[in-house]
């Protein structure tokens, strides 16, 4: 059992205005084996959508349901049981790192949840490792460390908690291009080690093209799309999602109209020339 | 959070609103300092001027357009200090004459009335949650307090005599009114004016300041850049809350050990995000040419307009009159 949305709607209130920004989400996310690509465009939603899942945020009508807790519930919930499950990252996570050494700021998640002191420092230690930071580091500040590294810090802060469900917000923003491509990998690792559902919110849609097994498009608060890659990129209506087509399917696309080269959708650019490779040789 | 108003700053169309913000705040501080110099003797003269005062801060509350409400409310937070001050002036102060104008009532600190006292005041801690008039329910108590302690004498401890004398009960008024005129006053002033205009007629009055070689602008764009900064750390704390709560902090319940790791865990971000925004914030002034102590031009000129000088001449008679009335009748 996973994360289930029942007609959540979401407003937020201002000074004599509200902003609607969830409008009737219906969804549903295993707790195993998917990746799931949220995109739209800003103020779409998606980040309201994926607070939704651990409870810090609430549906104003229609309800949440993660791991048979429904939100919003009239009796009170201990919604720290609920937040261990799902892990949320935010954006620009190194902001939230606070502690004097690189393991004990690691360690503050489990602390929280009254795990045994050897345990903590395992899991900590361990998912500093899956993360790839190198154990000489482990007793330094988080401060003095690069911004890449910092990141790598702030998410394994939150996989100490040991989730089921790993949410993250734009985990690639504002990195160089090939530290996007090294943050990206570790995380398919960690997928394809612990098989663990992850969503991924992106605007790079090379990086959902090539990682993500599920599509969401978000739009004005509404659920525009959820299905396939596949599906997503030959839908009709794809030019309305604001969205652009991967690298690799332009490339494509394109060597289809101008050589007709027969077309086939591949995600990333090795596969292209891997493709290309292989039709020459033939 | 995006749309949060810092201040209270009403918008408006009125004349008050759109009055030079340095005359605002200048007829301000001529009044308030007219309103100490009526002296408390508690004789009528003294209150009638006040009274006067009491007349002209509701004409203006009036022609502003703003409830008159809103501004009563600005004494929700002193409603302690006004009912104590007021009971001190009538149960402590001894006059010079004395002109009793009611009997004398003799209250009790009995075992029963203390009793009482405690049963009324518990009730009144419940109760308040679902009243609607809290500031008169909190008068009433008061009220209660004293008629308990006048109804049950049995089982005396200590028991005290209050005579209401003219003078006192004068001086109690008027100190109550002056205090009421004050704030009313003042939160007028911050209702009809946006704060970056508080700051510029700030920056406007303390100008003689720079010949003494204080850097009047240089302050008022420490205020000015506060000012624009709290909603935007107000903002990036809320971030960081949630992050926080995401690694398992509950800000609501926990011990007190606890609490202090978690408010570490929510100042020391912040702390480094307002360092790495000053950061910016400096770089990108200095890019567009901001020199600390050199001149600057002003997008907004302030320009004094007749109603300006209309309001300065008026708050001037009225001084002029409260200083002749004062010392030369």
């Amino acid at each position: 059992m996973g994360i289930q949305f029942k007609d959540v709607t979401f407003r937020y209130k201002g000074f004599k205005t509200e902003y609607l920004a969830l409008d009737k989400i219906n969804m549903e996310i295993a707790s195993k084996g998917e990746i799931i690509g949220i995109c739209g465009h800003t103020g779409s939603g998606k980040s309201t959508l994926v607070q939704h899942m651990n409870g810090l945020l609430q549906a104003d009508s229609g309800t949440v349901s993660v791991f048979d807790i429904i939100l919003p519930s009239k009796k009170k919930v201990k919604l720290n049981t609920l937040r261990r499950r799902v892990g949320l990252v935010f954006q620009f996570p190194e902001y939230q790192l606070f502690e004097e050494t690189i393991l004990k700021d690691v360690m503050f998640g489990p602390k929280n949840l009254k795990i045994k002191q050897e345990d903590i420092e395992k899991i900590a230690k361990s998912s500093l490792k899956a993360v790839g930071i190198n154990p000489t580091l482990y007793d330094q500040s988080p401060f003095r460390i690069s911004g890449g590294q910092m990141r790598r810090v702030a998410i394994a802060g939150v996989l100490a908690m040991q989730p089921d469900i790993l949410v993250l917000d734009e985990p690639t923003r504002g990195l160089d291009p090939v530290g996007q491509k090294e943050l990206m990998k570790m995380l398919y690792q960690i997928h394809v080690e612990t098989n663990m559902t992850m969503l991924i919110i992106s605007h790079d849609m090379d990086l959902l093209g090539e990682y993500a097994t599920r599509m969401v498009v978000m739009k004005e608060g509404k659920k525009v799309f959820d299905g396939s890659k596949d599906d997503l990129f030959l839908n009709p209506e794809f030019e309305d999602m604001n969205l652009d087509y991967p690298t690799s399917i332009k490339v494509m696309k394109h060597l289809h109209e101008k050589i007709s080269l027969p077309f086939k959708m591949l995600y990333s650019m090795d596969e292209v020339v891997h493709y290309l490779e292989d039709f020459t040789h033939e | 959070m995006n749309n949060m108003t810092i201040g209270q700053y009403i918008p408006g169309q009125s004349w008050l609103h759109q009055l030079d913000p340095r005359v605002k705040m200048l007829s301000l501080i001529l009044l308030l300092v007219s309103i100490f110099l009526i002296p408390i003797q508690g004789t009528m003269i003294d209150l009638s001027i006040l009274a006067g005062y009491f007349l002209l801060t509701l004409i203006l509350v009036m022609s502003s357009g703003i409830p008159l409400m809103k501004v009563l409310q600005g004494l929700r937070p002193i409603l302690f200090l006004l009912t104590f001050t007021v009971l001190i002036q009538i149960l402590i102060i001894r006059p010079t004459t004395l002109v009793a104008i009611s009997d004398t009532f003799t209250f009790y600190l009995s075992v029963t009335s203390i009793v009482a006292m405690i049963v009324w005041l518990i009730f009144y801690q419940v109760s308040k949650k679902w009243i609607k008039f809290k500031v008169l329910y909190f008068i009433l108590s008061v009220f209660v307090v004293f008629a308990i302690q006048y109804v049950l004498p049995y089982g005396a401890i200590y028991q005290y005599d209050v005579t209401l004398y003219e003078e006192t009960v004068i001086r109690a008024l008027f100190i109550f009114f002056r205090i009421v005129v004050i704030i009313m006053l003042t939160s007028l002033l911050t209702f009809t004016t946006m704060t970056t205009d508080i700051n510029d007629g700030l920056e406007g009055i303390l100008f003689p300041l720079k010949w003494v070689k204080v850097p009047v602008d240089v302050l008022t764009m420490m205020v000015s850049l506060t000012l624009r900064y709290i909603p935007t750390l107000l903002i990036e704390t809320d971030k960081i809350m949630k992050a926080q709560a995401s690694r398992g902090v509950d800000f609501k319940e926990a011990s007190l050990k606890d609490k202090v790791t978690q408010v570490i865990s929510l100042l020391i971000p912040v702390f480094v995000i307002s360092f790495k925004r000053a950061e910016d914030l400096a770089n990108a002034m200095e890019v567009r040419g901001y020199v600390i102590g050199q001149k600057r031009t002003k997008i907004d000129i302030l320009k004094i307009k007749l109603t300006d000088y209309i309001a300065m001449l008026g708050v001037l008679l009225i001084v002029s009159m409260t200083i002749f009335v004062v010392f030369f009748l």
